[in-house]
Parts: C-alpha cells; sequence; structure tokens
C-alpha cells in the first residue's frame, strides 16, 4: 500500500506528519510513505520515515496546481491514499477530491459545509446550536468592529488570527496594538480563565459515526498553549461533546476539539479539522486512528478500543543531522528518494 | 450528589481522578479513606476502621473522615 502524507515539520511548531507516518508503521510497517512536503526545511523530511519526499505547491497556488502535482506524483507511485494535515491545504484537497476519487486515490475529508461550520468564527454559532458551550466570539475586519465587540463582552478578551496567533487583551490600547499585529482579521473572543485544558483526537466515518476518541488533559504546554505532554483521561462530559459534533457535522476524518475547563463548564475552543501533532502519543496508547482511516477508506470496518485512563506522554525534542546532498535534491528536483534515516550518516 | 468515587484510582500513594486528569500524592490515611469510600463502607465503618488501622482516636478519625470527603466532593466534576 502506498500512501501519501503532508506536514512532515517538527520543530517548535509540530505539524502532525510524522505522527501519521509512525503510527501507520506501528501497524503496518511494510507501507511505502510518500512525504509531501511544501519546504525543504520540514525537519521530518530527512528522519527517515518517508521512502521518498515530494515538495508540493503552496497551498495559495490553489487547487488545480495542488491537482496536477498529486497527478504527478500519482504516474511514479499509484498512489492508494493521501492523508493531508494542515489546515490551509484542506479546502484545495476539498476541492480536488473528486478527481482523487476518478484516480482511485482514497482520501477521508469532510464536506466544504462542515469544514467552514467549525472554524473559529463558526464555532460559537455551532457549539450554540448544540447546547454546548463555546466562549462567545465576534469577528472583527475594522478595529472599530473589535471596539465594538469588547464592549459586549468586556475586557479582558483574547484575539484570535483567522488561522494562527492569539493575544490577551485588558485594555483599549493593547486592542489596537493586538489587532494590528494579526493583521487586521480577527475573532474577538471572550476569555476564559482556564484550570485545565483538554484536547480530544477522533476520527469520523461521515455519516454522523465517531469511529475513536482519545482525550488527554495537557500536563504541559508550548508558548503558544499547544500539547507537550498530557494525560489520558475518561471524561463523559468532553465524550458527548464530540459526539454531537461529529454527529451534527457527519464529520469525516481525523479531527482534534480543544476543551477548557473553567470551573463552571468545558468549553470549546477549537475544532481542527486534521489530526494533532500528538497523535501518534495516542496510536502508543492503543487508540491508531490513522490505521483505523485506513482501513475505513479501504471499505472495512475498523475496530478502535477506546482509550483507557491515566497514559502519560511527554515530547522529546532531539536533534537530527541530515546532508546538504538530500536537501538539495530537493530543492532542485522536488524529489527526494531514498530518504537516508540520519543513523546512517554516522 | 453519589458518595462512589470509582473515577479515582490510587497508583503507589497518587491518586488520580480519571475525569478531570488531575494527579495528586496523597498520605496514607487519605488513600484508605478513598479505598473504603470505593468500596462503599459506611462512613462510621470508615471511621472506625481508619481510628483502629492508625492508632488514633475515633473523634480525630471522624475529623479526618468528613475533611477529606468535603475536599473530595469539591473537585469533583
Amino acid at each position: 500500500m502506498i500512501i501519501a502524507v503532508s506536514a512532515l515539520g517538527r520543530s517548535e511548531v509540530s505539524q502532525p506528519g510524522i505522527a501519521v507516518v509512525r503510527s501507520l508503521r506501528r501497524v503496518r510497517p511494510d507501507v511505502t510513505i510518500i512525504g509531501l512536503a511544501y519546504d525543504s526545511t520540514e525537519s521530518g523530511i530527512y528522519t527517515g520515515d518517508c521512502d521518498v519526499v515530494y515538495l508540493m505547491p503552496y497551498p495559495s497556488q490553489g487547487e488545480r496546481a495542488l491537482s496536477e502535482r498529486l497527478d504527478d506524483i500519482h504516474s511514479r507511485h499509484r498512489l492508494d491514499v493521501v492523508i493531508p494535515c494542515l489546515d490551509n491545504e484542506l479546502l484545495n484537497y476539498i476541492a480536488v477530491e473528486g478527481d482523487l476519487q476518478a484516480r482511485n486515490i482514497r482520501v477521508a475529508l469532510p464536506s466544504s459545509k462542515a469544514f467552514h461550520r467549525r472554524t473559529k468564527s463558526n464555532l460559537y454559532k455551532l457549539c450554540r446550536s448544540l447546547g454546548l458551550t463555546s466562549p462567545r466570539a465576534f469577528v472583527a475586519c475594522t478595529i472599530e468592529q473589535a471596539q465594538d465587540a469588547t464592549e459586549k463582552l468586556g475586557f479582558p478578551v483574547m484575539l484570535k488570527g483567522m488561522e494562527f496567533g492569539a493575544i490577551k487583551v485588558a485594555t483599549q490600547a493593547e486592542l489596537v496594538s493586538a489587532f494590528y499585529q494579526l493583521n487586521a482579521l480577527v475573532l474577538v473572543q471572550k476569555f476564559v480563565e482556564p484550570e485545565d485544558e483538554y484536547c480530544c483526537v477522533g476520527l469520523g466515518d461521515g455519516y454522523g459515526n465517531l469511529v475513536g476518541s482519545c482525550t488527554i488533559r495537557k500536563t504541559t504546554t508550548t508558548a503558544t498553549g499547544k500539547a507537550f505532554g498530557g494525560i489520558t483521561v475518561n471524561n463523559p462530559t468532553i465524550d458527548a461533546a464530540v459526539g454531537r459534533l461529529v454527529r451534527a457535522l457527519k464529520w469525516c476524518g481525523i479531527f482534534e476539539v480543544e476543551f477548557v475547563w473553567d470551573k463552571h463548564d468545558y468549553q470549546i475552543f477549537e475544532m481542527n479539522p486534521r489530526a494533532p501533532a500528538w497523535l501518534d502519543a495516542a496510536s502508543q496508547f492503543g487508540v491508531n486512528l490513522p490505521v483505523a482511516m485506513v482501513d475505513m477508506l479501504q471499505g472495512k470496518k475498523p475496530a478502535v478500543k477506546p482509550c483507557e485512563p491515566g497514559q502519560l506522554f511527554a515530547r522529546h525534542a532531539t536533534d537530527i543531522t541530515f546532508n546538504l546532498a538530500d536537501m538539495a535534491s530537493l530543492m532542485q528536483k522536488g524529489v527526494m528518494e531514498s530518504v537516508v534515516p540520519p543513523a546512517a550518516h554516522q | 450528589m453519589s458518595l462512589t468515587f470509582n473515577h479515582l484510582r490510587i497508583v503507589d500513594g497518587v491518586v488520580f481522578d480519571t475525569v478531570s486528569g488531575r494527579f495528586h500524592r496523597v498520605t496514607d490515611t487519605a488513600a484508605f479513606i478513598i479505598e473504603q469510600m470505593q468500596r462503599r463502607a459506611p462512613v462510621p465503618n470508615i471511621i472506625l476502621q481508619l481510628a483502629e488501622t492508625f492508632a488514633v482516636p475515633v473523634e480525630t478519625a471522624a475529623r479526618d473522615v468528613e475533611h477529606f470527603m468535603s475536599g473530595l466532593l469539591e473537585e469533583k466534576r
């Protein structure tokens, strides 16, 4: 089986692609992995996890560029499955899903409608319609709209960029500064003091069913609040909320929902439309969602056991080394074959 | 509110809340009380058992049990 996976960076901002690859290899060691990279500096290109790596056109180049590049790769490798793992590439993949199916390349994607209903700007409305709690939020395109939002919400608020970045704001002066820092299109969200933070990774089958999930309480976070360590929990409130989201959206594919416990409620902060970087921890806990997803795409009925609470993980950052020649090949030819594991360099 | 505490697990002197994901070190007496509660022992029995096992006056055991249980109830989600 030949599977292409994107999002190979495991640097300061960790991407989920290598976690997907390791989850797959844990159960299917003979799988051929085609890495799809946007930049020759993505660290996972050089770890030996992928058999071949291709450079891809940036998502901003649009769906046609993506389709043509995948055609080119498919003509060489006969791809069975593609697993896109970045938020900003998913709409292009959704647009070319029909083309991929016509080429017999399987991919698990949410519908365009489901993708948009869970965006930061629509999440409050979605949660409210389902009887779930999420901090109230307003989209602001101008500083005046941002100021109006703070009048409704009261300080402090969180200013969030539409794709990334979040700044806590307590005064009008801070609001102006943060607004322009986040490129002047922001979400103004009611600030919630977190006592505990949780993430749930799950797999939806596209018919409203949750195939499997694993929830952690974050025990360590990065400067930007991403999970860097965690412990699995068995939380019926979170499970019920996730089940309701999946049912309402008929979500297809792997996703992550982030919760904050504020001493009263589990507030839903984000629903990410792809796997999180800590996905491989869930796989090691026995909840291997990439394998379940591939089984699902092959028409099998995947069986995922419930996650046992009390299992811990910590991300262990380490240094890898690689050859300039490998990087040069990728930069010049757009492809790097026979990826050499770092240990072989010694 | 139910007085069952089956969401708590004790592992080598650490109590883990399987719902909240929080964990704390606990004393032997605290671990003893949790284990008794998980066996659904009546509170008067827990007090007597605690007094006998740890050789403390019944009044002291009663105060400890009451204090510990109210703390657990406050944290229960």
